[in-house]
């Protein structure tokens, strides 16, 4: 708990609005159409008319980039905080009445622990239909567990305190007591393990498009971008290192945004 | 003793529901898994027929248990897009994942041990800003765009390798670990990123305790309370965090393997999830799990081993 905002938090900041402001733009202005591609303008070095330089079917990278960003933000912000929502729900239902439930949930959310993350996600991707809603299914129920275990450890420290049984005595109902007196308390370790998530996401989505299981084409994602630069690495490495680097510095952003936060008021 | 036969209980309750996860993720498909194996175009006599082959006309419990005896037992069904034993072909693909697990794991402590020593030795300074803010850079960069950065610059440019050529063990087992070095690295540094802030904190908090006051007091330098005393104590908790890393090296090599071609299990799971060869993927995967729970079993058992006050919470 500090009084200040750290140097991690105004740097996070900066970069979290610079990309949101160049994925709204997206919506309203790109350099070049994003679709278009021009036969005689194939894998150009970056220049003023292309500052990322075009792809091998002559696509400009920075309207690709910023089209893309949108993509990923908004599929980010949807897993993140729909997995909030339920894990919330989950974590704070078993944390304040705990018992067996809790024992079993706890048991499930273990066992759900035990898959590297990666593998959680395919395994949704492998048994849905290929579409950019299994991308959103995978990753919602990939960060269920996380944000139930958060929640319930955080409720357990509050669930004893005196104004909890103060309330309780005063005939507050369970549901209000979650959700009115605990809930609040709760808030900065909520925000920050969003804005950690978040980063989480965008490393996910980036991960499963890039292994062309994610955000399906035409539709530019920055994981794809990067697993078709591959195939002409010789000839135009700046497609790789464009996307590359627009995913670093959007997970950099968030994660050091969530830490400044954690720092700022938990 | 208790312990040991406690955590191992763990385990393996852990490891039954998560059988029972994969199973249930692949028995309850939105419709008739024979049917997306095969696509639309499929006659209802194909479809019939593989779901024979499969065993799907069976009730579920059965299904579950003849899948969980067959992964155990050593017969996990036919790989559809091979038309080949999944055990026979997992015995040649297995080695290899272990292989640049293993290697990425020595290149994990060999990246992270040195750096975090360095920025506990001079905690508050511009090194250990230096090593925080290179670790925090580290573990937001996939190691996917790392891959390819390796295999443009190291590969393409400089030609230490010869990209997208594997070298197979048994025709140059030095060309093998050669080639099998770059993506091990790719997988180590975000890692690495991550094991060596964990490791510094931890460090750093021990450094701080009563003991280590009494050292100086009796005339160690700052160099040798940190290597003598601190670490050690510091390695405990470490240790807990290498459970997470074997998960996550893992979970980097089923990238990876893509990227340079390895003909590993990651590679193969995902050329199995996307041609649907479901059987393939089914014990892939469980495959996976069970190494991350195994290490995860064996970490805790290490750790009470050294620390005989840990108790299971």
């Amino acid at each position: 708990m500090s009084r200040r905002w750290g140097l991690e938090a105004k740097i996070g900041a900066v970069l979290v609005a610079a990309v949101m402001a160049l994925s709204v733009l997206s919506l309203v202005y790109t350099p070049h159409p994003v679709y278009e591609m021009v036969s005689g303008a194939r894998d150009l070095a970056p220049s003023l008319t292309h500052p990322f330089g075009t792809d091998s079917f002559g696509r400009d990278q920075l309207s690709r980039i910023m089209v893309g960003g949108r993509y990923t933000i908004l599929v980010a912000l949807v897993t993140v905080f729909g997995s909030a929502l339920i894990g919330s729900a989950i974590g704070l239902t078993i944390g304040y009445f705990s018992g067996a439930l809790d024992t079993a949930v706890m048991r499930l959310v273990d066992a759900l622990s035990a898959f590297p993350g990666i593998l959680l996600a395919l395994i949704f991707v492998a048994v849905l239909p290929a579409s950019s809603l299994t991308i959103v299914i995978a990753l919602l129920i990939l960060f269920i567990p996380g944000f139930t275990r958060i929640m319930r450890s955080s409720m357990l420290t509050w669930r004893n305190l005196d104004f909890v049984n103060t309330a309780l005595v005063m005939g507050a109902g369970h549901f209000r007591i979650i959700t009115r007196h605990i809930f609040p308390n709760l808030l900065p370790v909520l925000l920050s393990a969003l804005i950690i998530g978040l980063s989480n996401a965008i490393l996910a989505e980036a991960t499963l498009s890039f292994l062309g299981l994610g955000i399906q084409p035409p539709t530019p994602s920055w994981g794809r971008m990067l697993a078709e630069a591959q195939s002409h690495l010789f000839s135009a490495p700046w497609c790789a290192v464009a996307p590359g680097l627009m995913i670093i510095l959007t997970v950099l952003g968030f994660h050091f945004l969530g830490e400044g936060i954690r720092k700022r008021y938990c | 003793m208790l312990f040991i036969v406690k955590r191992l209980l763990l385990s393996f309750v852990t490891l039954a529901l998560v059988s029972l996860l994969t199973f249930a993720a692949f028995a309850i498909l939105p419709g008739d898994p024979a049917r997306v194996m095969l696509g639309q175009d499929a006659s209802a006599d194909q479809v019939a027929a593989l779901r024979t082959q499969l065993g799907l006309d069976r009730p579920l419990p059965l299904r579950y248990l003849s899948w969980l005896g067959g992964f155990f037992g050593g017969d996990a069904g036919t790989s559809i897009k091979y038309d080949l034993p999944v055990n026979d072909m997992l015995a040649d693909y297995i080695p290899v994942t272990l292989a640049l697990a293993v290697l990425s794991l020595v290149l994990v402590v060999l990246i992270a041990l040195p750096t975090a020593l360095l920025a506990a030795r001079f905690s508050g300074s511009w090194i250990d800003r230096l090593v925080s803010a290179l670790a925090t850079v580290g573990i937001s960069t996939p190691g996917f765009f790392l891959g390819v950065l390796f295999v443009w610059l190291f590969g393409l440019t400089l030609r230490f390798f010869i990209a997208g050529r594997y070298v197979a063990w048994e025709s140059d087992p030095t060309g093998f670990f050669a080639y099998l070095f770059w993506p091990a690295l790719a997988i180590a540094i975000p890692c690495a990123g991550m094991a060596a802030k964990y490791l510094r904190d931890s460090i750093t908090q021990q450094l701080e305790s009563d003991y280590i006051r009494t050292a100086y007091s009796r005339g160690s330098s700052r160099g040798r309370a940190l290597r003598v005393h601190a670490l050690k104590n510091a390695l405990v908790p470490a240790l807990t965090m290498m459970g997470m890393i074997v998960a996550d090296i893992f979970a980097g090599s089923i990238v990876i393997e893509s990227v340079f071609s390895v003909p590993g299990i990651g590679r193969l799971l995902v050329s199995s999830i996307t041609s649907r060869d479901f059987p393939m993927t089914q014990t892939l995967v469980m495959y996976i799990a069970v190494v991350v729970i195994v290490a995860n079993t064996l970490v805790d058992v290490a750790i009470k081993a050294l620390d005989s006050r840990v108790r299971l919470s």
